[in-house]
């Protein structure tokens, strides 16, 4: 069975794209959830008509790739437009979610909010970039597990998935903070190889809501979840069952 | 045989993961396909007085099929030549030197004496830049002698002139590109152990290579802190041929450490 990347990224160049899908065939991923590289863009803080494009960009690789490429809505919360956009690529594009949101602003900010309300409304979960860091502290837009605990509260229906615990930081204070959420998922996307993380994980908040993830790292993501002492039915559901019911595959 | 230059044997004071027993550390590695491994003792790195620490490891590692004990040494913590010329007949293969974690400058002059010692006795030196991810650091023990680019090219000056084999461990990866011509210049070996240098799609491994040759990268796994299959992946799944794959997995470290 191939594996289902929940977190990867398009990039604006075309090299690095048949890097990513040349990497992606190396390591047998079937599937990858991707939205626009965030550090393709202009700013953090994108205008809407560089959203469009960078989305299109996305919508272009996934006709191509087959639909190994399955499109992630980008959106900078602070455009209103964007709003529409993401209804427009989910309904007509075929678009699996809205993510990875990034560092704009906050994701409980009421610009933000109109997103989850958007995706509780279409049935998709939504990806948010969060910062697991302790030193040094958090920056401004970026959210934090705690941010992420708090949309996840707001809407227990739809599906949030917590990126990169295992990209650097105090992943261990992470997973204590969202673990009573029954709608908070975890990513094992990510650069930092540190051990435990994987395990921990299915320990605190249970094998069906850890998904396996490249964040275009995909020697990291594999050699972390093969490394892991798990049962291989763990495996399993973190390689590719758990982000089909994510995704509603 | 996949060869690890540096893993480690003990307890992180400040994290939960690593493990106390040689039997664990080496079933571990020998999931990840790990033959042999030079492994220095945690407690060398996080206790004040590192002698002490190393008897224990060296008992500690003794009978091992696969694991070669490395010593943590402290340029300022009572070093002489004849404390290093100990630490290899009791079997040591190499010394470790910890700047952030021991608390000191890796261009202060007493790393160069050690340098010398370490050249005279034909021990190879390990600068370990860190073994962990800053962006976690417990937020009481902020950790101050980072090795940035003044700290590395001073240690490599010293290195130089002190003709010792060195390997620059866990140094980001911007780091090592900035420094290429001086690490070249010491004839130092680097390793992928930094969560910087990053596998496929960026395939940062290729990079080293490039950067100072294949002869000149090896691998490292950080294990029991890390997980092992991490760097080994991100070799194995370079854009390198098989001869370069093979030196990097194994033939660099057994030279490095085994050359008399």
């Amino acid at each position: 069975m191939r594996l289902v990347d929940a977190h990867a990224h398009v990039f604006a160049s075309d090299e690095m794209n048949a890097r990513l899908l040349k990497a992606a065939e190396a390591f047998n991923v079937g599937r990858l959830y991707a939205s626009i590289y965030p550090f393709d863009l202009s700013s953090l803080k994108p205008p809407h008509d560089e959203v469009r494009r960078a989305n299109e960009l996305v919508a272009r690789l996934q006709r191509e790739s087959g639909r190994l490429v399955r499109g992630m809505v980008y959106v900078n919360p602070l455009n209103r437009e964007d709003l529409r956009l993401a209804r427009e690529l989910i309904e007509r594009e075929g678009f699996a979610g809205i993510g990875e949101l990034y560092r704009a602003c906050k994701p409980w900010r009421a610009e933000a909010l109109r997103f989850f309300e958007l995706a509780e409304e279409l049935g998709v979960p939504v990806l948010v970039h969060t910062a697991h860091r302790l030193y040094p502290r958090d920056r401004p837009g970026e959210a934090t597990p705690d941010d992420v605990a708090r949309v996840a509260r707001r809407f227990p229906k739809v599906k949030v998935i917590m990126a990169h615990i295992t990209g650097g930081g105090d992943w261990e204070y992470a997973l204590e903070v969202v673990k009573r959420y029954p709608n908070v998922y975890v990513d094992v996307g990510g650069s930092v190889p540190e051990a435990g993380v994987v395990e921990r994980a299915v320990e605190l908040l249970g094998p069906r809501k850890v998904l396996f993830a490249s964040d275009c790292l995909f020697a990291e993501s594999v050699g972390r979840v093969e490394s892991a002492e798990l049962p291989e039915e763990h495996k399993r559901m973190i390689y590719y069952r758990n982000a089909r019911e994510v995704f509603g595959e | 045989m996949i060869v690890d230059a540096l893993a480690f044997l003990g307890l992180h004071p400040l994290r939960g993961s690593g493990t106390e027993s040689p039997v664990e550390l080496e079933r571990a590695l020998r999931r990840a396909g790990v033959g042999r491994a030079y492994v220095a003792g945690l407690e060398s790195l996080f206790r004040r007085n590192p002698w002490a620490a190393n008897e224990l490891h060296a008992r500690r590692v003794a009978g091992s099929p696969l694991l070669l004990p490395l010593a943590g040494v402290n340029p300022l913590y009572a070093a002489d030549r004849e404390r290093l010329k100990r630490l290899l007949e009791l079997g040591f293969k190499g010394l470790v030197l910890a700047p952030l974690y021991h608390g000191f400058s890796p261009r202060a002059a007493a790393v160069g004496h050690l340098l010398r010692w370490a050249a005279d006795l034909g021990a190879p030196a390990i600068l370990l830049c860190a073994i962990e991810d800053p962006r976690g650091s417990h937020r009481a023990y902020r950790l101050r002698y980072r090795v940035g680019e003044r700290e590395l090219a001073g240690f490599l000056e010293l290195a130089e002139r002190a003709g010792v084999r060195v390997l620059i461990s866990n140094a980001e990866f911007s780091l090592l590109e900035k420094l290429a011509r001086a690490i070249a210049s010491a004839d130092a070996m680097v390793d992928v152990a930094s969560n910087t240098v990053y596998g496929p799609v960026y395939d940062r491994v290729r990079a080293l290579a490039e950067l100072f040759s294949e002869d000149r990268v090896t691998l490292s796994t950080g294990a029991p802190l890390n997980y092992p299959l991490v760097p080994i992946l991100k070799v194995l799944y370079s854009d390198l041929d098989e001869r370069a794959r093979r030196k990097i997995l194994s033939e660099n470290a057994l030279r490095f450490y085994e050359r008399k």
